[in-house]
């Protein structure tokens, strides 16, 4: 019996530790046929055109990438593809890998780089893993995310041989230029921020579309006189309004924020635009083609007078209108917003271009009693700007959809990763992906990037509180408060805190400008030390 | 005589202990390890000594979150002897046999739902339009309406609302066991004493109840201090900082910011409270146990 008992625990320990072999083992999904990687050469028709492509791996070998999205992020359409791509090439499949959301895409992401990269996803949206162009240069500086830049320059088989970049308008590929001057994504489309309204409300109470804050505020007024709690329905993304008056107003110092001749990281053939950049009131792109350099931003950021006349006016202006928010705004969720919206319950809500989509969707499922007409508009001005208030206000309409790789110790997987997105950014499939989501009833972010694309009339026509003079530089937020989560993450709540306070006149401008400069000085000083900076652009800082 | 050296009892245990060491002890020591550094995911750790913990006793958000931790577990200790007890000694003075039974199974079946499920539920409760408020509503307190979880004022009420009426399924099968297991002749003594039902509860079997209100004291602390799942779902911390606790903002950090040093130094401090807690709570046991 004892002797029976000592082989079963020595079988069990036996298998325990195959298992822990095995689990360390490759994950992906390599099959060992051979090893001898070979030019083919695979013939497809697409449209009665013949393209013909090298393949830069081996035929033989089958692998898996993996594009990882989050919910309704053209999730069937980017499924639909992937099977589509695995027909033209057997040997490679596509796995459209679906995570919860935003912050758990960041840390599947960061761990499984920072682990052994094997079992990371091979395609990701840059725009889920850093919010500005400087989050991205420190992906790109750790090795974490492949530079576009010569596979910009590639042949595209699925596109007529045309060269990658020929799909895109160039001044939008310079917006993935990150803080490194180096590309770190392909854009699909464009996304941009404004506010949505109920028209049946406003025409029943006689409310034109605001034009200036002024008359924003006067409309939220005739709102609540009527029984609207909450006027305004606001997400996170109500701080893109108070962006828009911050970058209206720090603008004209963009010239101290980007890479000049001179310093360490100025690179002539990257970012002429920035020597030859001149800042004009009145030219809304003016500095549409310059790099940022986050070292000189961050000297600029310390240095700014939170407790200044122009920093109180952008935030008085924002209380004029937050005060016209849901109760306790800073916690609430964009899904909790938007079933209020829909449940016309707040006439008017601040949303990213992507809910057009999914609201012409919803609106399909109400029942004809419940259904509203609806519209958008976009962020107002002020009525008597002054000071240094010139020209006009800029909105936003940036790149949404940004597509990059990771960068793996693998050339052969990068390389089948590439070539899914050149399918990918194919005027034909980047068509089917839009037709697709729409057919689906799934959101639909903005206007495609990829030329050769066009939206419906109807689709396009909700877009139209989107379009924008200019794009706003949104890193100018950060020097008077923060977009998004900005701050060190411990210390994140405590602005939405001091926000939701300075907004519901528990405290002064005294106290909140005193709590913003700390944590926009803590904020500085966190990333001097993570990048070892000396704050002088001049000096090449190394790790 | 020398006993002989057995090794099969411990080659069964090893497989455990295997798994053990490498998905808890590892991970422990190496976030003790992490604690003295400024590691961050993708970057080089360098030792740093005390400062994360330095940092921790100067950090707002951490200080506040142990406030709402201390009142979050106080409140949930309360909820989970006092309900569930009172639910069983209810039970137990029930003399049909069969409503007891039916009664007993009516308590356990919400154990079956899972808690993300009861959490949802509640979310919709607490929602601006939400079952809460139509029922205030509908009562005439219209004025009493919030966005419960949205509200620096209501937001931790809110929370320690969740799972009302806090009838938990393990706790009430604790202590309707604990009850049921009273002799009977004690119960007939007091009886013969002239003891009232309250007097019964109260001088019988809360006494001999005590270690099983010092097990469910355990579990709680421990299920409180570690479980942020119903914050995160619920307010995500906020509003502001009105309900983060430790084990949320360790998370945050963490995973958010990639500042494992820091998180694993807020780590290390609330092994070392759920260790503390955990000791004092079983010390007072054995004291009450002993008086």
């Amino acid at each position: 019996m004892q002797r029976t008992n000592k082989i079963f625990a020595l079988l069990l320990i036996a298998v325990m530790l195959l298992t822990f072999v095995l689990s360390g083992c490759e994950s992906n999904n390599i099959t060992n046929e051979t090893t001898v990687t070979q030019d083919v050469t695979t013939v497809q028709a697409q449209n009665s055109t013949e393209t013909t492509t090298a393949a830069k791996w081996n035929t033989s070998e089958k692998r898996t990438i993996v594009f990882s999205t989050i919910n309704n992020y053209y999730t069937t359409a980017l499924k639909q593809i992937a099977k589509d791509y695995t027909v033209l090439h057997p040997e490679t499949t596509v796995e459209i890998e679906i995570i919860a959301d935003n912050e758990a895409y960041k840390q599947n992401f960061n761990t499984k780089m920072a682990a052994d990269k094997k079992t990371a996803p091979d395609i990701v949206h840059v725009n889920l893993l850093g919010a500005n162009d400087a989050a991205i240069g420190e992906f790109m500086s750790k090795g974490w995310i492949v530079p576009m830049d010569s596979i910009l320059d590639e042949e595209n088989p699925y596109n007529g041989n045309a060269k990658v970049k020929d799909v895109f308008d160039e001044s939008w590929l310079k917006f993935a230029v990150c803080s490194t001057g180096q590309v770190s994504y392909l854009p699909f489309d464009l996304v941009g921020v404004g506010f949505y309204y109920n028209k049946d409300v406003f025409s029943k109470l006689g409310l034109n579309t605001p034009s200036t804050y002024e008359e924003l505020v006067e409309v939220c007024k005739k709102l609540k006189e009527n029984g609207y709690e909450a006027p305004i329905g606001a997400t996170v993304f109500a701080d893109f309004m108070m962006a828009s008056l911050a970058d209206w107003n720090l603008r004209q110092y963009t010239d101290q924020i980007i890479s000049m001749p001179g310093d360490a990281r100025y690179d002539e053939k990257t970012m002429i635009a920035n020597a030859e950049m001149k800042y004009d009131a009145n030219n809304p792109s003016f500095d549409s083609l310059v790099t940022e350099d986050p070292e000189k931003m961050l000297a600029f950021t310390k240095t700014f007078d939170r407790k200044s006349a122009v920093s109180q006016r952008i935030w008085e202006t924002y209380k004029g209108v937050a005060q016209y928010f849901q109760k306790g705004f800073t916690a609430s969720t964009d899904a909790d917003v938007y079933s209020q919206f829909m449940a016309q319950k707040y006439p008017i809500y601040v949303m990213g271009s992507w809910q057009v989509g999914t609201i012409l969707g919803d609106m399909k499922k109400l029942s004809d009693d419940k259904k509203f007409n609806w519209g958008t508009f976009k962020f107002p001005s002020l009525a008597e700007p002054g000071g240094d208030f010139q020209g006009q206000p800029r909105g936003i309409l940036i790149p949404g959809h940004r597509i990059g790789l990771a960068q793996k110790d693998d050339p052969e997987q990068t390389n089948r990763a590439a070539d899914f997105l050149k399918y990918m950014y194919s005027p034909e499939v980047a068509s089917k992906i839009y037709d697709i989501t729409i057919k689906n009833g799934e959101f639909v972010q903005g206007p495609p990037l990829v030329k050769g694309v066009t939206l419906s009339d109807e689709v396009a026509s909700y877009l139209d509180g989107f379009k924008v003079d200019g794009n706003m530089r949104q890193d100018w937020m950060n020097v008077i408060g923060a977009i998004y989560n900005y701050f060190l993450s411990n210390e994140q709540p405590l602005y939405n805190d001091a926000k939701q306070k300075y907004v519901e006149g528990k405290i002064n401008w005294d106290e909140f400008s005193t709590t913003l400069d700390k944590l926009l000085q803590n904020k500085v000083a966190d990333e001097v030390k993570k990048n070892n900076y000396d704050l002088d652009s001049k000096t090449n800082d190394k790790k | 005589m020398k006993k002989k050296f057995a090794i099969s009892p411990y080659l069964f245990i090893l497989p455990s202990f295997t798994l053990i060491a490498v998905f808890f002890y590892y991970p422990v020591f190496y976030a003790l390890g992490s604690s003295f550094t400024d590691l961050r995911l993708g970057y080089e750790a360098k030792f740093v000594g005390l400062a994360n913990y330095k940092k921790l006793l100067t950090d707002v958000v951490f200080f506040k979150s142990l406030i709402n931790q201390l009142i979050l577990t106080i409140t949930d200790v309360v909820k989970n002897l006092f309900f569930p007890l009172l639910a069983a000694e209810i039970l137990y003075f029930i003399r049909n046999k069969n409503t007891e039974k039916r009664m007993k199974t009516l308590f356990i079946l919400p154990m079956l739902v899972p808690s993300l499920v009861i959490i949802l539920m509640w979310k919709y409760i607490y929602d601006p339009s939400g079952a809460l408020n139509s029922l205030l509503d509908l009562c005439g307190l219209g004025s009493l309406k919030h966005t419960w979880f949205r509200e620096i004022e209501t937001a931790l009420g809110a929370v320690i609302g969740i799972g009302f009426p806090f009838i938990s399924g393990l706790y009430f099968l604790i202590f309707h066991a604990s009850v049921s297991a009273i002799p009977k002749e004690l119960n007939e003594a007091a009886n013969i004493d002239g003891c009232k039902s309250l007097q019964l509860v109260r001088f019988v079997h809360i006494p001999l109840v005590v270690p099983y209100m010092a097990v469910v004291v355990i579990l709680t602390v421990i299920n409180s201090l570690q479980n942020y799942v119903t914050i995160l779902v619920t307010t995500n911390g906020g509003p502001g900082y009105a309900t983060y606790i430790p084990a949320l903002l360790m998370f945050k950090v963490a995973f958010d910011a990639s500042d494992i040093g820091y998180a694993s130094s807020m780590g290390v401090v609330l092994f070392v409270t759920i260790m503390g807690l955990t000791l004092a709570t079983m010390k007072l046991s054995k004291m009450a146990k002993n008086y």
